[in-house]
C-alpha cells in the first residue's frame, strides 16, 4: 500500500477501478463503505482497453455492465472509459478529476501460469501511477480471472458452415485467377511460381478475414495452404513436402496467412466498433433533435420509432401506462401491437421491477423482444421494446445503447408532458381570467344603465309632485333609454352565444337599402340626438340580406359612433354600389378614430376588455357580432381611420340590384330589372 | 330648498345620470353644472367655483381618479368636497380614491335620496368646521 504524501480536504471522491472478475463486487462494497466512513462520494470506473475489446466476449460485457449497474444501485457514480491501456485510462482520469480523488481502490489478481511477472507489469505500472496522485487501496481478489480459452481470447466464435463457404469460395477464386493469369499470358512473360501464387492466396485470406471476420480467415489460410501445396508446388497434384526448404516455405506461408487474417480481422473489429460508436452517437443525437422539435407525445414517439428502426435495424415499440390504470402497461406506439405470452410476461416484469427483461437478459430470456425501462428523474415513464431483425446482435454494447436510448426517451417524454401541462395551465388560467373579466365587465355594463334607471325613477318617486310635467317625462325618457340600452346588451350577448353555437338562421331576402338604413336611424334617433346624422343612399338599390341582422349591424356601428365621439360631431352613412362589385356602406364618424394598435383587434370578442379604462359602457361584443353576421351572409366589415380624422367602418354587401321604381318600404317582392352579384 | 344657490358640478359621461341629477338638484334649489368629460368638468370647476363636485371615475378622456387631486387643489381654500360616483366598488379603487382626497364614495346604481343625504352631510361638514375635513368621513361611502 502506497500513501500519497498530502491529501487536501477538497478531495472527496473515491474511485474503484473495476475489472471483470468474479469477486469484483467486493471492490464496490469497499468503495461504498469507505465513502460512508469518510462522507465522500464514490465512483466505479471501468477502463475498456483494446485488449479487453478484443478478448471480452458478450458474457464478460454483461458482467461488467452488471457491476456498473450494481454500483449505481449502491449509490455510486459510474464511468466507462476507453483507453489504449489501463495505465493510460487511469492517467486520463487523473488528469481530469485528479484534484478530487482521495482514494483509488484497485483489485489485485494473482497472475497464473508462465510469464506471470511479465503479465503483471501493466497492472503494476497502473498502481504506481495511481499512487503518485492519491491514496491507493489494493484489494486482493482471491481466485482467478474468468478463464478464457484460446478460442475466446482470439474472439473466435464457433465455426459455422457459412464461414467455410466464404473461405472456400475465396480460395477457389484465388485458384481460378491463378489459372486465368497463367492461361492469359505466355510463359515467357509470366510464370506461375510459389511466390506470386502465395501472394494471390494471401490476398484472398486477407479479404476473407477483413470481410467476414477471423474464423473464415483462419479457414481460408488453411485451405490456401493445402491448395498451394497441392496445385502449385513441385510435385504437382500431390500433398507432400519433400525438402526442408519446401517445408519452411509452406510453414512461413501458413504463418503469414494466419497472421494476416488475425490482423485484418482485428482491424475489421475496430472498424465495426467505431461504426457502433458512431451509431450510438447518432441515435442519441436523433433523440435530442426529436426532443427539441416534437410538440406532442404521439408525434415524438412516431418520429423516434421510425428513426430508431431505420438506424438500429430493429423493431422498436414504446409502451406506456394508460392514464387510468398506471399499474398496467400498454403499447403506445405502434398502436395495436400485440405480444404473445412470454413477451407479455417479460414486458410486465420490466414494468413492475424496472429492470431490463426479455431477449439476451437474465430475466425471461427466451423471448423475441427485449424490454428496457424508461426512467426519468420524475420516475418511471414507460418501457422501450426492441425486437432484433436478422443480423442485429444483442450484445452488451447494444444493451448499453438501449439503456441510454430508453433514458433519453424518458426525459424527452417527460419534457413534452411538462410542456403540455404548462401550456394547459396557461390556457386554463387565461380562460379563467377572461371569464372573470367578462363577468366583471358584464356586471359593470349592466350597472351603468341600471344606475340611470334606478336614479331617474327614484327622483321621480321622491320629487315627482314638485316637478313640471316636462321634467317628469324627461326622467321617464332617460329611464327608457337606459332600459333599451340594457336590452341591447342582453341581445348582443345572446346573439353572440347563438352565433358561436351556430344556432342562428339567416333569412335572406331582397330589401331596399334605403328602408333598412331608415329603420335603423329611426330607432337610433334618440341615441344619436347629440350628433349630426347624415345619410346618403341611392333610393333605388336593393340588397339581398337578412334584414333584421343587417339592421343590428348598422345599429351597432351607429351606437359605437355615438359612444366614442364627442357630442356635436357628425356621423355620416354613405352607400355606394358599383357594377360587378358589391354594395359598400360606410359609417364615418368625426371622433378620435381608432387607436392604430387596436385596429387589427377591433373585431375581437370582448376587445374592450383588454383596455385598461372602462369609460364607455358596452359589452365589447358589438363589432364581433357585426363581423360574424356579415361574414355569415357572404359580406364583410372592415375598419379604418379616415385621413382627415375619425373612424370609418365599411360594410360590403355582396348582392345588390337596381330596381326600376322607388320603394317606400322593405320591397321584398319588388320586380327587378338588373341584378348584380359581387364578390 | 336646502341646497339653495349651492353650485354643484357633476362630471359624468352617462346622459341619463346627468339628466336626473340635474332635475333633482335643481328641484332642491341648487345650481347644476354638468360635464361629460374630465376636461369639461375641470373647466367648470375653475369658472363656477362650485360648493361640491360629483365625479364619475370612468370618463371618456381621462380616468376620474387622475383629475381628483387637481379638483382638490382648485377648491383648496373652500375645502371643496368631492363625491365619487361610480360602478366600481373594488376595495383598492375605493382606497385609492380616498387617498387621493375623495370625501365620499357612492357606488352606482343608487337611490337619489341616498346621494342627496351624502351631499347634505358633506355640505354641512364643510360649513361647520373646515378643519374637521382632515378626518375622512369613510362611513359616507
Amino acid at each position: 500500500m502506497t500513501a500519497a504524501a498530502f491529501v487536501p480536504v477538497s478531495r472527496n471522491l473515491i474511485v474503484a477501478c473495476i475489472e471483470d472478475h468474479p469477486k469484483a463486487a467486493i471492490l464496490l462494497r469497499i468503495a461504498h463503505r469507505r465513502a460512508q466512513e469518510k462522507g465522500m462520494k464514490w465512483c466505479a470506473v471501468f477502463i475498456e482497453t483494446p485488449t479487453y475489446l478484443r478478448q471480452g466476449d458478450d458474457g464478460s460485457r454483461e458482467r461488467v455492465l452488471r457491476l456498473l449497474t450494481l454500483a449505481e444501485q449502491m449509490g455510486g457514480e459510474t464511468a466507462h472509459l476507453e483507453a489504449e491501456t489501463m495505465e493510460k485510462g487511469l492517467a486520463h482520469l487523473l488528469e481530469k478529476e485528479g484534484g478530487r480523488i482521495a482514494l483509488i481502490i484497485v483489485g489485485s489478481v494473482e497472475a497464473e501460469g508462465r510469464f506471470r511477472s511479465l503479465r503483471a507489469l501493466p497492472w503494476m505500472r497502473m498502481v504506481r501511477l495511481a499512487s503518485q496522485h492519491a491514496q491507493v487501496e489494493i484489494v486482493p481478489l482471491s481466485g482467478m480471472h474468468f478463464r478464457q480459452n484460446l478460442i475466446e481470447k482470439l474472439h473466435l466464435r464457433a465455426l459455422r458452415p457459412k464461414d467455410f463457404a466464404y473461405a472456400l469460395l475465396a480460395v477457389g477464386a484465388a485458384y481460378l485467377s491463378a489459372l486465368f493469369l497463367k492461361s492469359l499470358l505466355p510463359p515467357a512473360l509470366f510464370r506461375i511460381n510459389d511466390q506470386n501464387v502465395a501472394l494471390l492466396f494471401m490476398i484472398a485470406c486477407a479479404f476473407v478475414a477483413g470481410r467476414f471476420g477471423l474464423p473464415p480467415g483462419l479457414v481460408a489460410s488453411v485451405a490456401s495452404f493445402f491448395t498451394v501445396n497441392y496445385y502449385f508446388t513441385v510435385p504437382y497434384h500431390v500433398l507432400k513436402l519433400y525438402t526442408v526448404t519446401d517445408m519452411l516455405n509452406m510453414g512461413l506461408f501458413l504463418f503469414a496467412a494466419l497472421l494476416i487474417s488475425l490482423f485484418t480481422s482485428q482491424t475489421r473489429d475496430y472498424a465495426q466498433k467505431a461504426a457502433k460508436r458512431e451509431l450510438s452517437t447518432s441515435a442519441l443525437f436523433t433523440l435530442y433533435r426529436v426532443a427539441s422539435n416534437a410538440f406532442s407525445r404521439e408525434q415524438a414517439l412516431e418520429k423516434l420509432q421510425r428513426k430508431l428502426e431505420r438506424m438500429l435495424e430493429v423493431d422498436v415499440a414504446f409502451f406506456l401506462p394508460p392514464m387510468l390504470n398506471p399499474s398496467n402497461i400498454e403499447p403506445a406506439f405502434p398502436v395495436g401491437l400485440t405480444l404473445d405470452g412470454a413477451d407479455r410476461k417479460a414486458l410486465d416484469g420490466c414494468w413492475t421491477e424496472m429492470k431490463t427483461t426479455g431477449r439476451a437478459t437474465p430475466f425471461n430470456p427466451g423471448t423475441q423482444w427485449r424490454f428496457e425501462p424508461m426512467i426519468s428523474q420524475a420516475g418511471e415513464i414507460g418501457v422501450l421494446g426492441v425486437r432484433p431483425r436478422g443480423k442485429t446482435h444483442l450484445d452488451a454494447w447494444f444493451g448499453r445503447l438501449l439503456a441510454a436510448i430508453a433514458d433519453q426517451t424518458a426525459s424527452v417524454l417527460e419534457h413534452i408532458e411538462l410542456e403540455r401541462s404548462m401550456a394547459e395551465t396557461r390556457i386554463r388560467e387565461e380562460r379563467e381570467k377572461l371569464r372573470s373579466m367578462l363577468l366583471s365587465s358584464v356586471s359593470h355594463d349592466f350597472k351603468t344603465p341600471l344606475a340611470g334607471i334606478i336614479g331617474a325613477l327614484s327622483v321621480h318617486r321622491s320629487l315627482g309632485e314638485k316637478l313640471t310635467a316636462h321634467k317628469r317625462s324627461e326622467l321617464i325618457e332617460a329611464a327608457i333609454e337606459e332600459a333599451q340600452r340594457l336590452d341591447s346588451f342582453i341581445t348582443n350577448i345572446l346573439d353572440m352565444t347563438r352565433l358561436e353555437s351556430g344556432n342562428i338562421q339567416f333569412r335572406k331576402e331582397w330589401c331596399s337599402m334605403e328602408a333598412l338604413v331608415g329603420n335603423v336611424t329611426k330607432r337610433m334617433r334618440y341615441r344619436c340626438r347629440q350628433h349630426k346624422l347624415t345619410v346618403k343612399i341611392p333610393s333605388d338599390f336593393e340588397v339581398y340580406m337578412d334584414v333584421m341582422m343587417t339592421e343590428q349591424v348598422l345599429q351597432n356601428l351607429l351606437d359605437n359612433a355615438c359612444k366614442y365621439t364627442p357630442a356635436g360631431t357628425s356621423i355620416e352613412i354613405l352607400c355606394t354600389a358599383a357594377e360587378g362589385k358589391g354594395m359598400v356602406c360606410e359609417v364615418r364618424d368625426h371622433g378620435p378614430g381608432l387607436p392604430p394598435e387596436k385596429m387589427e383587434r377591433a373585431f375581437d370578442k370582448y376587445e374592450r376588455l383588454h383596455k385598461k379604462d372602462t369609460q364607455v359602457a358596452g359589452t365589447g361584443l358589438g363589432l364581433a357580432i357585426s363581423k360574424a353576421v356579415m361574414e355569415a351572409q357572404g359580406g364583410s366589415i372592415t375598419a379604418a381611420n379616415h385621413p382627415e380624422g375619425g373612424a370609418i367602418f365599411t360594410l360590403h354587401l355582396p348582392q345588390w340590384r337596381k330596381v326600376g321604381h322607388k320603394h317606400t318600404n322593405g320591397a321584398t317582392n319588388a320586380p327587378f330589372e338588373q341584378a348584380y352579384s359581387g364578390h | 330648498m336646502p341646497l339653495l344657490n349651492k353650485h354643484i358640478v357633476v362630471i359624468d359621461d352617462t346622459h341619463s345620470i346627468l339628466t336626473f341629477l340635474r332635475i333633482s338638484l335643481e328641484a332642491l334649489g341648487a345650481k347644476f353644472h354638468g360635464a361629460a368629460t374630465a376636461a369639461g368638468g375641470l373647466a367648470l370647476c375653475e369658472t363656477e367655483h362650485p360648493d361640491l363636485v360629483i365625479l364619475d371615475l370612468g370618463l371618456p378622456d381621462k380616468e376620474g381618479l387622475n383629475i381628483l387631486p387637481r379638483l382638490k387643489r382648485i377648491g383648496k381654500e373652500r375645502n371643496l368636497p368631492v363625491v365619487v360616483l361610480t360602478v366600481r366598488k373594488e376595495q383598492e379603487v375605493v382606497k385609492t380614491a380616498m387617498e387621493l382626497g375623495a370625501d365620499a364614495y357612492v357606488t352606482k346604481p343608487f337611490i337619489m335620496d341616498d346621494l342627496i343625504e351624502v351631499i347634505y352631510s358633506q355640505l354641512r361638514l364643510q360649513a361647520d368646521n373646515p378643519r374637521l375635513k382632515l378626518v375622512k368621513p369613510e362611513n359616507a361611502a
